[in-house]
This record gives structure tokens, C-alpha cells and sequence, in this order.
């Protein structure tokens, strides 16, 4: 079962188990696994992606010392992990943004004990809780009983990676370069990217989102094991926006979902929420977060103007024009028109969650191999769970 | 902590002074606001009333009130540590002989919540250290349930509760959940208060 299948069965019970599940996961020991292996690996790896799980591939494959890069398709590193430095003062997660487990998650991400230093982070209860029904905004205060989750206090999921993981081998990341074909029919793989730069190496990680290799904008010689089609075919990635808006009154509750708060989140509705919570800060930032098909009537919009305008309608009907008369500035994140990323996180596996990753999981000639968010079993669509499935593909690739 | 404990025992005994003293039980519950919040209440029933009723059936019914003041702990797992100081006024319809007492009741509250605002985590040792606040609430409620009387020592209550948790300068919110435990009773059971007679 996924994390988002047992969030919506546990919704459909008409209980409150789907916030125990952040409560689970702080509760387990460790989070995730750090592999340590030995290898007599002596061949060049190459990663395809610079977001959380191909990071997390070439931190691994640095503490062994591999010959690696890391080629990216956008001209910045992080992926789905990205942040607004200046928007306000401070930084705003631009796409992941909850540390959706124990905030000791990120000393397991680095698995480096001789490491001195710490980070600020908040625990996330919102305190007031409104759904919008029916024209009405109704209180649900008590929820704050059932939810909490972990944030960044001062800094972000990017500044994580920029601060910890990154300066470890920035320099073998290779920007501007989309990858349009992965040859694996000879002795090493060929990359080739649509520049026609030729990469090769003796294997390679692809750590793309779903939605790209589902897009085949990645050819693949020869095409990939039926098998391996159909399961990255069998996952479904919706869309996925994020909106900030700074206000100059806080004239919103802490959370607010549409449609209700538990229907509401049941069916994915668009979730606004204090983005300044428990911040050291006195700006009032509203977030909206919003994935699959409530998303897409904003990220099918023509510009980031016209979502803001959108978004701004919902909130001016719903406070009765406070919006307009309190609005500052915004930055808009539309997940889905990222060129190379085109949506927001898996969501569902049409043939079960554990064969699909189970046969993603699975090499292809001992050369290629596969990672993602999508592909960590325990830790679906989260960080960690990147960084978890990027370091066990390292650990298939390279490990005895 | 010796302070805090006396006081709480001063207040139970100040309650069970003013009340009559016959028959008195202490509780031990299960307490989970919310149904999922995991926590423990110990109390003390002091019986201040009883009046008979003729009903129009065959049996004679008798109305209890007693008042219940308690303490407790709960925990928000990961979140917060709650410390409880509430009091109710328990209504109770029972008939002669009969064990099985629906009760309802009417309770006021102190809470006081050990609330993590946040913290800092070591990035090389994953050590956690915590912020904690204290929030401070009042707790009205109303609760329905049932308890079965202790045939000799041991008695048991099943009891859920809604009411409202209003915060002293934090946001109020809806307040229910469920409360289960024994009683046990402290004191020999008079056989005349089984028979209606009012003290």
C-alpha cells in the first residue's frame, strides 16, 4: 500500500490515521538505510538528474570514491527540490517543502557522524484549521490534534542539499545537457544528449520523474524489457502547482483546504496554507499547494499571471475581497510546465506498488539502472525516499 | 515536582471533604481526547446526593449525583505532553440491585500542553533537541457513558466526551474522545443506599 493509498483509506474509515502516519514514521528508528557495501568498482558511473535521488547517487558515489558525473538536463541542480532566496526574508520551499518524517531523517540522508553542525526546523501543527464548503468557511481546529509534521526553520530542502551534499562533487555536474538517448547495447552505455554530446560510462542511473520517461523523450537502444515499460507506464504523476503570496494582514487560518477539510483532502483539493508558520519572521506568506486534477485547471493556464489571477479570485470570494485590498507580491511554481519535470510526484501504481518497484528495480544488462521518489518503497514521493532509492541504485550498480 | 502533586492531592481531598463521603471510589481510566491520543486519568467519585423516584413501572429508580475530580496525562505523540486537572458533576439513573448505570455528566478543566514549537537536529549524530511551549486551556465538556457498580471492590466505566478546548491566548478548538477504566470502591457498600432512601 502507498503512502497516498493509506492516507485515503484511512479517510475513507473516517478517522484520523492519515496524519499517525508522519507520527509512525517519526517513531521509527531510522528512516531510511544507508547502504555500505565494499566494491572493487573501478569503471566510470554515469547519473541522469541533478534532483534528490541523482544528488544523493553522486554523494554516495564520492564517499567511494567512483569516477562519476552527473548530467542535467536544466541549468540548476535540485530538481523538484528548489527554493525563492529573496522572496521574503526567508527562504521559500519552491516545490518539496515538509520533512515528511523525523528531522533526524536528514543526519541519516548524510550518514556522517564526524559532521558539526545542525539545523533549525519547526514542528508543523497548525493551530487553526478551516475547509471551504459550500460557499461557507468552517472551523476545524481540533484536526491540529491529528496533524504535525517537520519543516525547515531557516533554511530549505535546496539549501540542505546546496550546504551538505552538493559541495562534495559539484564540479562533476554537467548543466544545459538533456539526455536523448541511452545506448546500452555495447560493452559501456553511450548518453547522448540533444546537443549530440556522447557521455560514456560502464553504467548508468537514470533518476529522471516518471512523467519523462514516460514521455519517451529518453529513447532507449535497445528499447527497454517490456516489463520495465510497463511498469513505469503503470504509475501515474499528476500535476502539481505551488503558489506563495505575500499579504500585509494575516486575514487566513493556518490551513484551509476546499471542500471540506477531510473530503477536501481526500480528493487532493487545493490546500492553502501559512507559509510563515512558526517562522522567524513577521511577513504573512499564504501557500497554496495543490497536485493531480485540482492543479490543473490553474498549471493548464496560459501564464503565471493568469494562475495568480485565478488563485486570487478563489481568495477574494472566500474572504470577502480581503485578498485584493491586503495583496503584495507572489511567486508562482508550476510543476507541470518544468520542462523535465512535468508534474508533481507519483501518486499511484496501477499494478501494485511493491511489483512495479520491485521491477524498476531490477538492472537492465547490469548497466542500467533506475531511481526516483517514485521508487522508494517505504518512503514514496518524499525526499528521503529520493535520496533512499539514489543511494540503493548506487549500491546495485557498484556494490559486491 | 513534590509541590504540584501535593496541591493536586489537597484539591481531591478539599472536593472529597466538602462531599459526602459515602460511598467514595477512586478511578483509574484510560483517557484518549481525540480517540487516538494516548493517556491515563485517576479519580475520586464523592457521592453529594441521592433521591428516590416512584416510577409509574414496577421498580423503584433512584437519582445519584456525585462529583469527580481528576487528574490526568495525555500525549500528542511526538507533539505534546498534557497534564489534566478536571473536575465533573456526574448524574446517575440506576434501580435497586442493578449494576449497569447510565451517567451523564458535566466537567470543567484545567489542560496544560508541553507543546515541541520546533528545534534543531544534529546533522552528525541525528540527536534531537526540542522547543517546548506551554499552552494553556480550559476544557468545558459533557460526557455520556455508563459505569458498572463494583459488586464488592472492582467496578467499570466506558465514557465519551465533546466539549470545547478553549485556549488562554491560543486558538480554541472542538474537544472529544473517549475515557474507559475501573473503579474501585473505597468504602463498605451501604445496603440502604440501594434501597432509595435518601441520606
Amino acid at each position: 500500500m502507498t503512502r497516498e493509498e493509506f492516507i485515503k483509506k484511512s479517510l475513507a474509515m473516517g478517522i484520523g490515521l492519515p496524519f499517525l502516519t508522519s507520527i509512525i514514521a517519526a517513531c521509527e528508528k531510522e528512516v531510511i538505510e544507508f547502504p555500505e557495501f565494499s566494491t572493487s568498482f573501478s569503471g566510470k558511473v554515469l547519473v541522469i538528474g541533478a534532483g534528490a535521488s541523482g544528488l544523493a547517487a553522486g554523494y554516495l558515489l564520492s564517499r567511494y570514491n567512483v569516477d562519476f558525473e552527473i548530467i542535467e538536463a536544466s541549468p540548476v541542480y535540485g530538481g523538484r527540490v528548489k527554493r525563492a532566496s529573496n522572496f521574503v526574508d526567508f527562504p521559500i520551499d519552491l516545490g518539496a517543502e515538509w520533512i515528511h518524517a523525523t528531522p533526524a531523517v536528514l543526519s541519516e540522508i548524510l550518514n556522517n557522524p564526524e559532521l558539526d553542525a545542525s539545523i533549525d526546523f519547526i514542528t508543523y501543527n497548525p493551530q487553526t484549521l478551516k475547509g471551504y464548503r459550500d460557499g461557507r468557511l468552517q472551523p476545524h481546529n481540533y484536526a491540529s490534534n491529528f496533524y504535525s509534521e517537520i519543516k525547515f526553520k531557516s533554511t530549505t530542502w535546496f539549501g540542505f542539499f546546496e550546504q551538505y551534499i552538493v559541495p562534495h562533487f559539484e564540479d562533476k555536474i554537467i548543466y544545459n545537457q538533456p539526455v536523448a538517448t541511452i545506448d546500452y547495447s555495447g560493452s559501456k552505455v553511450a548518453v547522448t544528449t540533444i546537443d549530440d554530446t556522447v557521455y560514456e560510462a560502464d553504467k548508468v542511473i537514470v533518476t529522471a520523474p516518471i512523467k519523462i520517461l514516460q514521455s519517451d523523450t529518453i529513447s532507449f537502444v535497445p528499447a527497454l524489457p517490456a516489463a520495465k515499460t510497463e511498469a513505469i507506464n503503470s504509475i501515474s504523476m499528476g500535476d502539481g502547482l505551488k503558489v506563495f503570496i505575500e499579504f500585509k494582514e494575516k486575514f487566513y487560518p493556518d490551513l484551509m483546504v476546499l471542500g471540506g477539510l477531510i473530503e477536501g483532502l481526500a480528493n487532493d483539493n487545493e490546500i492553502f496554507y501559512d507559509a510563515a508558520f512558526r517562522k522567524d519572521s513577521n511577513r504573512h506568506v499564504l501557500g497554496l499547494f495543490t497536485i493531480n486534477e485540482p492543479a490543473s485547471k490553474y498549471t493548464t493556464l496560459d501564464s503565471d499571471q493568469a494562475i495568480v489571477d485565478a488563485v486570487m479570485e478563489v481568495l477574494d470570494d472566500i474572504f470577502e475581497g480581503k485578498a485584493s485590498e491586503n495583496y503584495l507580491q507572489h511567486v508562482v511554481q508550476n510543476w507541470s510546465k518544468e520542462p523535465y519535470i512535468q508534474g508533481s510526484y507519483s501518486y499511484t501504481f496501477d499494478n501494485g506498488q511493491e511489483e512495479t518497484v520491485n521491477t524498476l528495480n531490477e538492472a537492465v544488462n547490469n548497466k542500467l539502472y533506475f531511481a526516483g521518489e517514485a521508487l522508494s518503497l517505504e518512503n514514496q514521493a518524499t525526499v528521503h525516499g529520493a535520496c533512499e532509492s539514489g543511494y540503493a541504485a548506487v549500491g546495485r550498480a557498484i556494490g559486491q | 515536582m513534590t509541590k504540584p502533586l501535593l496541591v493536586l492531592l489537597a484539591w481531591m481531598v478539599g472536593i472529597g471533604a466538602w462531599a459526602q463521603n459515602d460511598p467514595a471510589s477512586l478511578s483509574v481510566g484510560y483517557f484518549a481526547p481525540y480517540g487516538i491520543q494516548l493517556g491515563g486519568k485517576l479519580g475520586a467519585s464523592f457521592q453529594v446526593g441521592q433521591w428516590p423516584q416512584e416510577n409509574e413501572a414496577t421498580a423503584e429508580r433512584i437519582h445519584k449525583l456525585k462529583i469527580q475530580p481528576q487528574v490526568g496525562y495525555f500525549t500528542y505523540p511526538q507533539v505534546q505532553h498534557n497534564f489534566v486537572l478536571n473536575c465533573e458533576a456526574v448524574y446517575l439513573r440506576t434501580r435497586p440491585g442493578r449494576r449497569f448505570t447510565p451517567l451523564a455528566s458535566v466537567g470543567l478543566g484545567y489542560w496544560m500542553a508541553r507543546q515541541r514549537q520546533g528545534g534543531s537536529v544534529n546533522l552528525g549524530s541525528g540527536e534531537i533537541t526540542y522547543d517546548v511551549e506551554n499552552l494553556h486551556y480550559i476544557t468545558p465538556t459533557l460526557n455520556i457513558g455508563f459505569e458498572i457498580a463494583p459488586k464488592k471492590v472492582i467496578g467499570y466505566y466506558l465514557k465519551g466526551f465533546a466539549g470545547r478546548k478553549i485556549g488562554l491566548g491560543e486558538p480554541s478548538a472542538g474537544l472529544f474522545g473517549l475515557e474507559a477504566g475501573l473503579t474501585f470502591q473505597l468504602t463498605k457498600k451501604d445496603d440502604t443506599n440501594d434501597t432509595g432512601r435518601v441520606h
